[in-house]
């Protein structure tokens, strides 16, 4: 009976203790959901009455803390830590809540007591510090934090303890020489880390500011610790970065010989170089690869990119097309009786290449390379033509260059005059069943130029028909263009346009001299024909490339007055414009040619580069 | 002259014939003097006829509205006399037919007519004349421009640096040092960038927080808020707030869109209390700051309830339809209407709606359109989306200056995202919703007039 009454006792007491226990928590949730819904007097009011019972319950003093933060009730809220202070002394957690709050109440210097408090409670704990420096952060106090970061290195003497946050900190106040020190020293504790530094670093190197300080440091440091590659690597991705060439060669060229390479670094670069239009110092990588590792698998890929970036090196682009597709006023476009320096070496460079690498896809590149140079650089149609012949005999099984030889060897014998060779190669094109329809329609369009020339118009004509109905092709735009010249110019007679298209061929065979006197005796002779205007400009257009620029003028400004009403007045005026711009370098006459445009010919699509060039010249581009 | 002989062969009376004479003489002596008068007269007026005249329509007819707008600048800086032909087609430009503005008409794409004296004083008759709703208002001086934009802004970000860069309308940036130094008052116009004056960035924390940008950006501005011996970057900007009220009261010209619109009221208004939560100013705000708000110091708002969740990107009810709504709008169906005012009556209102269309497409921005019903009543409505409570455009006085509230964004980019490539203004050569911009750049050039009563 006792026991039992004992037992009932215990139970009972239980009983209540759980039943107080459940109030404290229904009150609490209460509070809670009044927080959550904004109601923070109603919610401090019930966190204060939960205090009152329990003031050592950390989450009731903290949600306290919270609402009267909230509040901005700064000087409760520093009562109510300083009397947990006095129950709890030296706990660093509660300490820097205090720092936080006299912060808030724009008392500085206690705030910052209250943390050297915390990191006295223990100076040679991680975490102490940790946890004073997370609320300087969440209060804002970067430079602070820092500090105090650094002092825990000196405490803990660990120097690089820290090291992402002080980065990350500097980096937030756009001091990028300290980040980027940082960084390095964690880099350098820990190399296998290298992909995220450069991750980090790279979150400011799109600032010029982040990129120079970045680089400035990195350089500094690979010069007083030239035996960490790691810093190499990222000094190279850094000059890269910023574009700048030569210097990330010169680290290439240290990485290579550091790393035992054996020229694949430098190899690496010359391709990056390559594809981003260095073509000088890819050039001197490629070099330098096949000069001194011969042993390299990829020595054929070198000496190919070699070859490659000695042609593009000198190409230049007019995107008008005004006169042709090679630009008169290019000191590298020049009539092909000249040889450059710049594609003889590439020339050279590619004929090795199939001297060592007989009967390879490289090979056959090269050969197709030297075969394009020499057609439209030094005009040697011999040359080019043997090259060709050797692709069509010895490399048929590389069919994209094949196809591209024979179109090649099809021009260069229009350029010999061998017309029905000519025709030959186009026509096996057309035929051919494995290559890609484009090279079949370029053929086409070979085919139907040949009957132009040969004066055979309604043949040409049928192509020509048959190629425009394919309205997606890239050659229906020319197709159609000579369509449409043929059947405008057939018109009254064929006779003018027998010459011009003879005149054309001679042209195109660069025999500027004979293509002149052609075009000048049909605007002489044919004064009635539609193509007395074109006859003009095409004269205009050789004597541009041979540089005889007061002819040309004199030329267009002949078109201009004899042809009053011509369609091509406005591309005249703005040839007229480059010739003055470009050849004769005279800007007011340029200004004036374009100024026609505007003037007369509103309508004319050379409205808006007329307008550019006017603008480029009176130094007012928006 | 003829003489009437017969007068005096019919006189017998010699005293009479003397006399008929003297009147004959002094009748010839008027008469010439009157006809000398009368030739005198028509070469005066022939000399006053204007020379040769040069009209940039703004109608449909017109190739490139918005650089118009750039000419008409331009003309105003060499001394060009530039008339602004009010609702005559589309609110046209009149210049003196000087050959460079020819010249720089076609080399930036602006058509033009060239009109004798003849043609050009008949247009300007039909302008003044009393049963039309059109006026002429003669444009004075080139207006001094400053854009208020914080250091690491690009010009692309914004459509009214946009438009001036496009129509080549040079400007001067200026941000907090320059404002709260008074340099403001050397500018006749100044355009408030998308700048958030509550201090809250743009309320873009809840998106952004972690973005590179928006780190960099809290920091720059609270560099800045601590270098003007500031606390807070709210203070800062509600004091630039306060200098801008300064600027137009002292008869400055105000032009401000999107999220600078209700946030530069809504600063006014929070002069004296915390609006912003811990993540945009260190603490939380006032618990009572909406009581605390005074509407009497806003300029166009007044009444709106304050968006207190610093992780909705809202920041009253002023900005209609709520930017987490506007989801919903169909940007096929969205369009505003410009209201047409009397030009001789009201020309302000008149100029800052001149426009080749009055029904434009609309455009969204983290404030797109006025609450109609939070409008103070001395405010001018300009536009809206009729038969609703969507105001998009309005204009008001402070003092002796004016300002002008433009929703949205960018008029030719419907929904424009953070990280968006720039509107290519010369693929929108005649928007209207740029022209609105652009009427309220050159407003200021325009000469006082005495109001018609």
């Amino acid at each position: 009976m006792r026991f039992t009454i004992f037992l009932a006792l215990v139970a009972l007491c239980s009983g209540v203790g759980f039943a107080q226990q459940k109030d404290t928590d229904i009150k609490f949730r209460l509070a809670q959901s009044y927080e959550r819904g904004g109601s923070y007097e109603t919610a401090t009011t019930l966190y204060e009455e939960l205090y009152a019972k329990d003031s050592l319950n950390y989450a009731i003093f903290d949600a306290l803390r919270r609402m009267y933060l909230q509040l901005k009730k700064y000087d409760v809220a520093i009562i109510l830590v300083q009397a947990r202070l006095r129950k709890i002394p030296n706990d660093p957690v509660t300490l820097t809540q205090l720092g936080t709050i006299y912060l808030r109440a724009s008392k500085e210097k206690e705030a910052f007591d209250a943390w050297d408090k915390a990191i006295a409670v223990g100076p040679s704990s991680e975490t102490t510090y940790r946890i004073v420096g997370d609320a300087m952060v969440e209060n804002r106090l970067f430079d602070r934090a820092i500090v105090l970061y650094q002092k825990a290195r000196a405490a803990l003497n660990n120097p690089g303890l820290f090291a992402i946050d002080i980065a990350y900190l500097y980096s937030i106040v756009l001091n990028y020489t300290e980040a980027t020190r940082e960084y390095l020293r964690l880099v350098r504790d820990v190399p296998q880390q290298l992909v995220y530094v450069q991750a980090r670093i790279a979150s400011y190197t799109g600032r010029t500011d982040g990129l120079t300080a970045a680089t400035l440091v990195v350089e500094q440091t690979t010069q007083s610790e030239p035996d960490n590659i790691i810093f190499e690597r990222l000094l190279s991705w850094l000059y890269i970065e910023g574009k700048r060439y030569d210097n990330a060669y010169t680290v290439y060229r240290l990485l290579d010989e550091k790393t035992k390479a054996s020229g694949r670094e430098i190899y690496n670069f010359a391709e990056l170089a390559l594809k981003e239009r260095a073509y000088e110092v890819a050039s001197k990588a490629f070099g330098e690869v096949i000069a001194k590792y011969r042993t390299l698998n990829v020595l054929p890929e070198a000496k190919f990119g070699y070859a490659r970036t000695m042609e593009e090196a000198s190409a230049e682009r007019d995107t008008l097309n005004l006169f042709g597709k090679a630009n008169p006023f290019s000191p590298n476009e020049k009539p092909a009786t000249e040889s450059q320096p710049t594609f003889t070496g590439a020339v050279a460079a590619y004929k090795r290449i199939v001297t060592e690498y007989p009967n390879t896809e490289i090979a056959a590149r090269s050969l197709l390379c030297i075969a394009t140079l020499m057609v439209d650089r030094f005009f040697n149609l011999d040359e080019a033509r043997s090259a060709l012949e050797t692709i069509n005999r010895k490399y048929t099984s590389f069919v994209p260059v094949l196809l591209e030889a024979k179109l090649l060897l099809g021009d260069v014998d229009v350029a010999l005059g061998n017309l029905d060779k000519a025709e030959a190669s186009y026509s096996s094109l057309t035929a051919y069943r494995y290559g890609s329809p484009e090279y079949q329609e370029r053929a086409a369009f070979r085919l139907a130029e040949l009957n132009y020339f040969r004066g055979k118009f309604q043949d040409a004509l049928k192509q020509l028909q048959e190629l425009t109905k394919n309205a997606t092709s890239d050659i229906t735009n020319d197709a159609l263009s000579l369509l449409i010249f043929i059947q405008e110019n057939m018109q009254p007679k064929e006779d003018a346009l027998r010459e011009y298209a003879k005149a054309e061929l001679l042209e195109r065979q660069r025999k500027l001299s004979e293509a002149l006197t052609a075009f000048d005796a049909i605007a002489n002779v044919y004064k009635d024909s539609p193509l007395g205007d074109e006859s003009l400009m095409s004269s205009g257009d050789i004597l541009t490339h041979m540089n005889r620029y007061t002819d040309a003028i004199s030329s267009y400004d002949r078109l201009v007055k004899d042809f009053p009403e011509s369609i091509l007045l406005d591309r005249v005026f703005m040839k007229l414009g480059e010739v003055y711009e470009f050849g004769l370098v005279d800007k007011p006459k340029a200004i004036d040619s374009y100024k026609t445009i505007l003037e007369k010919y509103p309508n004319s699509i050379f409205v808006s580069e007329a307008r550019k060039h006017i603008r480029e010249l009176r130094g007012d581009t928006p | 002259m003829i003489v009437d002989c017969r007068l005096l062969k019919r006189s017998g009376n010699p005293a009479r014939s003397a006399g008929r004479i003297a009147d004959w003489r002094l009748s010839a002596g008027k008469f010439t003097r009157s006809f000398l008068m009368v030739i005198c007269s028509l070469l005066a007026a022939l000399s006053s006829l204007p020379a040769q005249k040069i009209l940039i329509p703004m109608d449909l007819k017109q190739t490139d509205h918005l650089k118009a707008y750039g000419i008409a600048y331009w003309a105003l800086t060499k001394n060009i006399d530039v008339d602004w032909l009010l609702n005559y087609r589309g609110g046209s430009f009149m210049l003196d037919g000087v050959e460079a503005v020819a010249t720089e008409c076609r080399i930036r794409g602006v058509l033009f007519e060239e009109l004798p004296g003849s043609q050009a004083a008949p247009i300007y008759a039909e302008v003044q004349a009393e049963n039309n709703n059109m006026d002429v208002v003669r444009l004075e001086k080139a207006p001094k421009i400053a854009v208020y934009v914080p250091p690491n802004f690009l010009p692309w970000d914004d459509a009214v640096t946009l438009a001036m860069e496009y129509a080549e309308i040079p400007y001067d940036k200026v941000w907090d040092d320059e404002v709260l130094h008074d340099k403001l008052l050397q500018y006749d116009w100044i355009h408030l960038h998308h700048e958030d004056f509550t201090g809250q960035y743009g309320k873009f924390f809840a998106a952004f927080s972690t973005a590179p940008w928006y780190v960099e950006q809290q920091v720059l501005y609270e560099k800045k808020a601590r270098e003007l011996g500031f606390k807070k970057v709210s203070e800062v900007k509600k004091a630039v707030a306060r200098k801008i009220k300064d600027y137009i009261a002292a008869g400055g010209f105000m032009f401000a869109m999107c999220s600078a619109t209700d946030t530069y009221d809504i600063a006014l208004a929070a002069e004296h209390a915390d609006i912003c939560d811990i993540m945009y100013d260190g603490d939380p705000p006032d618990a009572d700051a909406q009581k605390r708000l005074d509407f009497s110091k806003c300029i166009a708002f007044e009444n709106f309830t304050l968006e207190m969740n610093p992780l909705r990107y809202e920041y009253s009810d002023i900005d209609i339809p709520p930017s987490d709504q506007v989801a919903m709008e169909d940007p096929e169906t969205d369009y505003f209407t410009l209201f047409e005012f009397s030009a001789k009556y009201d020309p302000v209102p008149t100029m800052l709606t001149q426009n080749h269309v009055n029904i434009i497409k609309g455009f969204i921005g983290q404030t797109t359109n006025f609450k109609k019903s939070l409008i103070k009543k001395t405010i001018t409505i300009l536009a809206e989306k009729e038969g609703t409570e969507e105001v998009r455009y309005l204009h008001g006085n402070y003092g002796r200056g004016t300002f002008t509230f433009y929703g949205g964004h960018d008029p030719e980019d419907y929904k424009h995202a953070i990280g968006d490539p720039p509107t290519d203004l010369s693929l929108h050569k005649n928007s209207p919703g740029y022209r609105l911009i652009l009427n309220n750049i050159l407003f200021p050039a325009a000469k006082k007039k005495q109001q018609k009563t």
